[in-house]
C-alpha cells in the first residue's frame, strides 16, 4: 500500500465511524509505521480543513490582543468621560466624542493600509466604530433629542455597514448584523402584545435599514463562489 | 419595573447568545471543503451566512416598515395581514435571492396568520376550535410533501430539509399532543360547538389544504422523490386530522372536563384519566400512530440516507417514551419504584437506540 492508498484507507475508516485509535490499530497490524499513519491523518485534515500554518496562530494571538487592547482603550475613554461629565461643557464633550472617533479610524486606516498591519488597523476601525454608535446616543442625550433609543442603532447599524463595505471587514459586519438585531428586538413587533401592536418609529429610519440591510446582502451574495451562487 | 428589565436584559442575552452561535457556525465554515452534508450547514462561507443575516434583517425591517405604515393610516388592515403579507414576499425573496434564512421566519408566519385569523374569525361566532387543529395537521405535512418535492433538484436541497424539519417536527409535534391526556382535554374543549362549516373561511382553507397535499403527494410520487410508504403514512395521518371535526361532542371523555383542567391534568393532580369507551379507542389510536410515525421518521430517514432524520426520529421516540412513562405510570405507581423502574428503562433504552442508531447511520453512510 502506497501514502495514497493509506489515505484513502483512512478516509474510507473514518466514513464507517472507525475511531481514530481504531484505526490506528488497524494500521499497524497492517505494518505501518506510527510516523506516516500520523503524516496520513494530517495530510486528510489539511485537505478538509485547510493548512494549519504557524501563521493562522500568530494571527489568532494577534486578533485576541488587539480585541483585549481595543475594550481597554473604550472602556478607559468612556470611563473618564462618565467620571467627567458634568464639568465638561457640551461642545467639549462633542469635540472629545468627535475627536475620539476620527482618531481611532485615521490611526486605523494609516495602519491598516498604509503599514500593511491588517489586525491592528481593523481593531482601531472597530473601536471607531463602537465609539461612533455610543457617540450617537451620548448626543442625543446631550441635545435632548426627542426620538427612539431603536432609531438610535439603526444609524449606528446603516454607519457601520458602510464602513464595512469599504474597508471590506468581516468584523465590522458581525458588529453591524448584532446592532441591527438588538434594534429589531428592541421593537414591540417580536415580544409586545402582538394584536394591539403600536410601533412608535420614524417610517424614514425603518426605508433605511431595510435598503441598508438590503443593499448589504446583495452585494455580499454577488461575491459568492459561482458554485455556492447556485445553492438556494 | 424590575421585572421589565430583567425581561428586556433576557431578550438581550438570548438575541446576542444566537448571533454569537450563528457566527461561531459561520466563521468554522471558512476555508473548508464542502461536505456531503453541506445542506445541513448554518452557511456555506462567511459570505454567504452575511449575507442570508442581513437579507433577513432587511425582511424584518420591510416587515415592521409595513406595520408603522399601517398604523399610520389608521390600520386598515390588521396586524396578522400585515404578518401574512411579509412572510409572502419572504417566501417569494428566499428563491428570487437564494436567501435560506427568510423560509423558517416567512413559514412561521403564514402559519401564525392562519391559526390568528381562523381564532378570531371562530372565537367571533363561539365556534369549537378543532378545526384549527385539522388545520395545523394537514399544512405540517403539506410541509413535508413539499420538502420531498424539492428534492427534484440538489441544488433546493436546503429548502427542502427546511420544509421537511417544518413538516416533521411538526407532525410530530402534533401527534405528542394528541397523545396525551392534556391533548384529549384540549381536542375535547375544541369540540365544543365545533363545526367546519360554521365558518366558510375554514371550510374553503381545509378543502385548499386537502387538494395541495393530495396534488403534491401524486407530484412527487410520480416523480419517483418520495415512496409510497410515505404517502400511504401521509393518507392516514391526513385522514385521522379530518376526521377530529367528526368527533361527537363530549365523546372523549365521561365526565365534563374543561380545558382549564389541563394544568392539572398534566401535573397529575387530577388521578386517572376518564375516558369514555370512545375516548379509549382516539387514545389508543393517537398513541399507536405516534409511535408508528416516529418509527416511520426514522426507517424514512435509512431509506432517504438521511442521517439527521434517524437522529430527529431517534430523539422524538426517547422523548415519546419518556412522556408516556409519565402520562401512564406517575399517579398509581409508588415514586420510589416509579422513578428506579424509569432509571432502568431509560438505561436499556439508551443501549438500544444507540445500537440501532449507529446501526442505521453506519449502513446509511457505506450504502
Amino acid at each position: 500500500m502506497d501514502k495514497a492508498t493509506l489515505k484513502i484507507f483512512i478516509e474510507q475508516a473514518q466514513t464507517t465511524g472507525k475511531s481514530k485509535e481504531e484505526i490506528y490499530t488497524d494500521l499497524l497490524e497492517q505494518g505501518w509505521l506510527v510516523d506516516d499513519i500520523e503524516t496520513g491523518f494530517k495530510s486528510l485534515q489539511e485537505i478538509n480543513e485547510g493548512p494549519t500554518a504557524p501563521e493562522d496562530n500568530q494571527d489568532k494571538v494577534v486578533k485576541i490582543v488587539v480585541g483585549i487592547g481595543i475594550l481597554l482603550i473604550g472602556a478607559g475613554v468612556f470611563s473618564f468621560i462618565a467620571a467627567n461629565w458634568q464639568e465638561i461643557s457640551r461642545f467639549t464633550k462633542l469635540g472629545i466624542i468627535i475627536g475620539f472617533m476620527l482618531l481611532s479610524y485615521l490611526v486605523g486606516w494609516y495602519l491598516g493600509f498604509k503599514k500593511n498591519m491588517p489586525r491592528i488597523g481593523e481593531g482601531l476601525m472597530v473601536l471607531g466604530s463602537v465609539i461612533y454608535g455610543s457617540s450617537i446616543f451620548l448626543v442625543a442625550q446631550m441635545f435632548n433629542v426627542q426620538a427612539n433609543w431603536q432609531d438610535g442603532l439603526v444609524i449606528w447599524m446603516a454607519g457601520v455597514v458602510v464602513l464595512a463595505m469599504v474597508i471590506e471587514s468581516f468584523f465590522l459586519y458581525y458588529l453591524a448584523v448584532a446592532v441591527g438585531v438588538i434594534s429589531i428586538a428592541g421593537y414591540p413587533m417580536l415580544f409586545g402584545d402582538f394584536p394591539n401592536l403600536y410601533i412608535n418609529s420614524s417610517i424614514a429610519w425603518l426605508i433605511i435599514a431595510t435598503v441598508v440591510c438590503f443593499v448589504a446582502g446583495w452585494l455580499l451574495q454577488k461575491k459568492l463562489p459561482s458554485d455556492i451562487k447556485k445553492l438556494y | 419595573m424590575v421585572f421589565r428589565i430583567l425581561i428586556a436584559l433576557v431578550q438581550v442575552i438570548v438575541v446576542i447568545g444566537v448571533i454569537v452561535w450563528i457566527v461561531r457556525k459561520i466563521r468554522g465554515r471558512s476555508h473548508k471543503k464542502r461536505s456531503s452534508t453541506w445542506y445541513l450547514e448554518i452557511a456555506l462561507s462567511k459570505e454567504e451566512g452575511l449575507s442570508n443575516l442581513f437579507l433577513l434583517l432587511a425582511f424584518l425591517f420591510f416587515g415592521m416598515l409595513l406595520q408603522t405604515l399601517n398604523q399610520n393610516f389608521g390600520s386598515p388592515v390588521s396586524i396578522q395581514s400585515v404578518v401574512m403579507v411579509t412572510a409572502v414576499i419572504g417566501i417569494i425573496g428566499t428563491y428570487l435571492l437564494r436567501a435560506i434564512y427568510l423560509l423558517p421566519v416567512s413559514l412561521i408566519g403564514v402559519v401564525s396568520w392562519w391559526v390568528i385569523e381562523m381564532a378570531d374569525l371562530l372565537s367571533d361566532k363561539k365556534i369549537g376550535y378543532v378545526g384549527i387543529l385539522t388545520g395545523l395537521g394537514l399544512i405540517t405535512l403539506l410541509f413535508y410533501i413539499i420538502g420531498q418535492n424539492h428534492e427534484i433538484r440538489s441544488q433546493f436541497k436546503r429548502v427542502a430539509v427546511v420544509y421537511s424539519v417544518f413538516g416533521l417536527v411538526g407532525t410530530a409535534g402534533l401527534m405528542f399532543i394528541l397523545s396525551t391526556q392534556a391533548g384529549l382535554v384540549f381536542l375535547q374543549s375544541g369540540l365544543k360547538d365545533a363545526s367546519v362549516f360554521g365558518v366558510w373561511q375554514i371550510a374553503v382553507s381545509l378543502l385548499v389544504l386537502i387538494v395541495a397535499v393530495l396534488a403534491a403527494s401524486g407530484y412527487a410520487l410520480s416523480k419517483r422523490l418520495t415512496s409510497i410508504y410515505e404517502v400511504l403514512a401521509i393518507a392516514v395521518l391526513a385522514v385521522l386530522f379530518i376526521a377530529l371535526p367528526f368527533i361527537p361532542e363530549g365523546g372523549l371523555l365521561s365526565s365534563g372536563r374543561s380545558y382549564g383542567d389541563i394544568i392539572d391534568t398534566v401535573l397529575g393532580f387530577s388521578g386517572a384519566s376518564a375516558l369514555s369507551s370512545t375516548g379509549v379507542i382516539w387514545a389508543a389510536m393517537f398513541n399507536g400512530l405516534t409511535f408508528a410515525l416516529l418509527v416511520g421518521i426514522i426507517f424514512a430517514g435509512y431509506r432517504q440516507k438521511e442521517v439527521w432524520m434517524i437522529n430527529l426520529g431517534a430523539i422524538f421516540l426517547f422523548l415519546f417514551v419518556i412522556m408516556k412513562y409519565f402520562d401512564w405510570f406517575f399517579t398509581f405507581l409508588d415514586k420510589s419504584v416509579f422513578f428506579i423502574t424509569a432509571g432502568m428503562l431509560l438505561l436499556l433504552l439508551g443501549w438500544g437506540m444507540e445500537k440501532g442508531r449507529r446501526y442505521l447511520i453506519s449502513a446509511t453512510e457505506s450504502s
